[in-house]
């Protein structure tokens, strides 16, 4: 099977003047297609820079790309315009991702132009259950729940092979974060659509997704199907994530002091591992020796020297 | 299109600050064209005689050095001064807007470039500009509006610049490059309507300035045909006569005055009008 | 005595409801969570009792005892008695919790101002202490460190230290980790049910996570359209949940769904407000003709386990 995406050694740092973080350090990543991706990780840890470097909204300063097995020649805005008729990005905020002056319809329109598709605004609209009464509504006549929806229609305007959808659930109450993930599964399900969620939340990706990928400082340190790696994750920052996530359950309540200390700043990268300030595992070697991608299986990869064992 | 300006007219019409600069630009609209009309005088008419009168019954503001009617001066007046200053504030808004666009969405030479430019241009003093101008083209009222261009561009230009710097950077035109949006439509459908809100503020504020620039251009003689009197003519000899009477002066600064307010006014309530949310 | 006794209280925005005869209490050294969606009204709620509501709202109804005195009808000078004395806030987020133009330590001392014994430099050590106490290592440096030098979970810490200074009885906590990470959360978390454990504050906590709630609250309120529709101790209300919108809720938290490429679980419908009547009779798979028309009885689901329904459980 050809990858819908293929990321290989992407790099991108801040930008700006002076001394620029390396923000995604050297990642790869296949997306294949009809999976329901999530890419989980803490703020800083560049998941929000990595989506709009894959598309070219950030210009990365390495790295390959291809689509559906063809590679991009270069990183250049021409490479990527090419590339965005595949890929589609859906913002954190839906309802700031529309010009305020403009209509719903020629929002939709705008993302119909050019293209040599059939479809109609009011298709459009039908294809994530919306009724075209809302054509003529401006965005901020939305209800959020609506917005969404209009985000979505946007992406699918160009018939793409991966959406990849920002921090689709945050600032939402669990009943939207419900609509809003199985919107993005239906995708999934009906059109055969690759979908890349990249959020905090490891709960939501947990039940929703079929792979997961952790991402620390810039890298990915874990991939693995959503099941297998919850129930037994095999870095320690998975299993960090898991742990510091509060049970909605108060027989489930913790006791003792959580250990993790805080996210390094991106300006002074730890030596070996990044993780190893952090690790309750951290040997001698990894405070020295950066651990490479292993390859452990049952679709499972890990970035570690002393994996957890896999149950 | 007739419909859309009904509405448009009928929200600007709604908010209170709107409704007094749509009756006092619609005033000094209607002075400016019926002015021959309602000018008791004619404004160029010598009544040497009558010099420097004070307000009475056939002359209601009295008469300058030279015993012209002030009234009938400053109704013709509003013609040149509305011309001259709505030309000129349209002309700067039009060069300025693509250089800011340029500048704040295009490729960081033409950003440096630009700015080198503008910065340059806003350093000079103004006087020296305009007495350059005026010595190059003559006085006149191209010299005038050249002068006023040159002097509003920089500042303008950077106006429209800082706002498209915090644009580009929003999730709306970062929507639109991820959907392909070519940069013309970038530019003209998602940058520029939204800053033109800011513009049409300041620019609207701006006649007032633009006024008291085209007085003193006239102080130095460098100003208009002074055969169709303007409000900074009458200002401009209003100053001259100051220690004889003040009537001059305020004759030419209150209307001056009403006009920066109606069209300020105006500006800020077209600009809500202009905003979808309004229709809510 | 309790505490904090709210009674009936009613506020609204405008004309528009918010709050609608909400009955609460905090006991002494009591953690209770206010859990709800957005436009529930507990936002308002957590405004309400400091005053700090903006002049839009109006209290329609009720009273607010904290310690047996109103606190709807104190003077001016008896409410700067009480915000940031006995009573004190920690916000949703830290990054606008402080003022990015003065250090840290400055903006703290003007926050203890009702601090006045010894120099500067006996405040400063008890502020350093404070500090220390919230879990900032190195506390007499961070005093001299401008917000944006710092994490956000470290300024929240560091408001939660703010809060605690003046030694309040109550602590009102909104969306205190809302805006952090995962990993920090969970410290921020144990640090709050620490400051009730030295310090007895009681701290009324609140979220829309239920695993917040269920982490650090001895008791939970359920708000939902701007009513309190069930409160219970925290083991009653995760185990036998009584009102079908707690129960809706449950279902839906992703936390207590298997793992592996599965539809969540949603509530179908919005919220609306009829005047009589049960307000989630529009979502709720239970209703009856009779909820839309009749008002809606206070049961009681056991020790101290009550909730707003028509059906019993």
């Amino acid at each position: 099977m050809i990858p819908a995406l293929a990321i290989e050694g992407l790099t991108a740092f801040a930008p700006g003047r002076g001394a620029k973080p390396m923000i995604v350090a050297d990642l790869s990543l296949d997306i294949w297609p009809g999976e329901l991706l999530g890419i989980v990780g803490e703020s800083g840890s560049g998941k929000t820079t990595l989506a709009r470097a894959a598309i070219g909204l950030i210009r990365a300063a390495s790295g390959r790309i291809a689509v559906d097995g063809e590679v991009l020649p270069d990183l250049s805005e021409r490479s990527f315009r090419r590339l965005r008729r595949r890929v589609a990005l859906i913002f954190q905020n839906p309802a700031g991702s529309f010009n305020p002056r403009l209509s719903v319809k020629a929002i939709l329109k705008e993302a119909l132009r050019g293209l040599e598709s059939s479809r109609t605004p009011a298709a459009l609209l039908d294809m994530v259950g919306l009724d075209a009464g809302l054509l003529e509504r401006f965005p901020h006549a939305l209800s959020g729940g609506q917005a969404r929806r209009v985000a979505v229609a946007r992406a699918l305007a160009a018939d793409p092979a991966v959406i990849i959808a920002d921090e689709p659930t945050a600032g939402l109450d669990v009943s939207a974060q419900g609509e809003t993930m199985n919107l993005l599964t239906e995708l999934r399900d009906r059109r055969g659509v690759a979908v890349v969620c990249i959020t905090h939340n490891l709960p939501i990706v947990r039940h929703c997704c079929d792979r997961i990928a952790v991402m620390y400082l810039g890298r990915i340190v874990e991939t693995g199907p959503a099941r297998t790696m919850t129930a037994a994750p095999l870095h320690p920052y998975t299993a960090a994530l898991l742990a510091a996530e509060p049970a909605p359950d108060p027989a489930r309540r913790r006791t003792g002091p959580p250990v993790l200390g805080e996210v390094p700043s991106l300006y002074t990268r730890p030596a070996g591992c990044e993780f190893h300030p952090r690790c309750p595992r951290a040997a001698e070697r990894c405070r020295t020796e950066a651990p490479t991608v292993r390859d452990l299986g049952q679709a499972r990869t890990v970035r570690c020297h002393y994996p957890l064992e896999a149950a | 299109m007739i419909r859309g300006a009904a509405i448009l007219a009928a929200r600007i019409w709604a908010s209170p600050t709107g409704r007094v600069g749509l009756v006092l630009a619609t005033l000094l609209v209607g002075v400016a064209v019926a002015a021959p009309l309602l000018a008791p005088y004619a404004p160029t008419a010598i009544d040497v005689r009558h010099r420097l009168a004070p307000p009475e019954a056939a002359h209601w503001l009295g008469t300058d050095q030279l015993g012209r009617d002030v009234l009938s001066r400053v109704l013709v007046g509003t013609r040149a001064t509305l011309v001259t200053a709505l030309v000129a504030i349209l002309a700067s808004a039009v060069a300025a807007a693509p250089i800011g666009l340029v500048a704040g969405y295009g490729p960081r030479w033409a950003d440096a470039l630009l700015i080198l430019l503008l910065d340059s241009l806003g350093s000079l003093p103004m006087i020296m500009l305009a007495l350059t101008l005026a010595a190059l083209l003559g006085p006149g009222i191209g010299t005038v509006l050249l002068v006023v261009v040159a002097y509003s561009v920089p500042s303008y230009a950077r106006l429209v610049r800082a706002q498209v710097l915090g644009l580009r950077q929003q999730d709306f035109v970062l929507a639109a490059r991820a959907a392909n949006v070519p940069v013309a439509a970038i530019l003209m459908r998602h940058l520029l309507p939204n800053v033109m809100g800011a513009l049409l503020i300041v620019a609207s504020m701006d006649v007032a300035t633009v006024i008291a620039l085209d007085t003193g251009l006239s102080f130095l003689g460098l100003g208009a045909d002074t055969r169709v009197p303007d409000w900074g003519m009458i200002l401009s000899d209003g100053f001259a006569a100051i220690r004889a009477t003040p009537m001059l002066v305020i004759a030419a600064a209150v209307p001056l005055v009403l006009a920066t307010l109606g069209f300020t006014f105006l500006g800020e309530a077209l600009n809500d009008a202009l905003d979808p949310k309004a229709a809510a | 005595m309790n505490l904090l006794d709210i009674s009936g209280l009613s506020v609204a925005y405008g004309g528009v409801p918010a709050l609608e005869a909400i009955t609460l209490s905090v006991g002494r050294g009591e953690i209770v969570g206010i859990v709800g969606e957005s436009g529930s009204g507990k936002s308002t709620l957590a405004l309400a009792v400091p005053r700090l509501l903006p002049p839009t709202a109006q209290v329609t109804a009720g009273r607010i005892l904290l310690d047996g005195i109103d606190l709807l009808s104190l003077d001016r000078a008896a409410l700067r008695d009480m915000r940031g004395g006995s009573v004190a806030m920690v916000f949703q987020d830290p990054a606008t919790s402080f003022s990015p133009l003065a250090p840290i330590g400055r903006q703290l001392e003007i926050l203890n101002w009702r601090d006045r014994t010894g120099d500067r430099a006996a405040k400063r050590r008890r502020i350093a202490a404070m500090l220390a106490d919230v879990g900032i290592a190195d506390p007499e440096r961070r005093l001299d460190a401008y917000p944006h030098e710092l994490s956000g979970g470290m300024l929240q810490r560091i408001a939660i230290a703010a809060a605690l200074l003046a030694s309040p009885a109550l602590m009102i906590a909104d969306e205190p980790t809302t805006a952090l990470d995962v990993t920090t959360e969970a410290q921020i978390l144990h640090l709050l049910r620490g400051a009730r454990d030295r310090h007895g504050t009681a701290i009324l906590v609140i979220s829309h996570q239920l695993g917040v709630i269920a982490e650090i609250c001895d008791r939970v309120a359920v708000m939902y359209g701007g009513v309190v529709v069930e409160e219970a101790p925290v083991e009653d209300l995760f185990g036998r949940p009584a009102h079908p919108y707690t129960r809706a809720l449950l279902a839906c938290e992703p936390g207590l769904l298997p793992a592996g490429a599965q539809r969540l679980p949603v509530i179908p419908g919005i919220v609306s407000r009829p005047t009589v009547g049960c307000r989630f009779a529009d979502r709720c798979g239970h209703a009856e003709p009779d909820c839309r028309t009749t008002a809606t009885p206070v049961r009681s689901a056991g020790d101290g386990h009550t909730y707003l329904c028509m059906r019993a459980a």
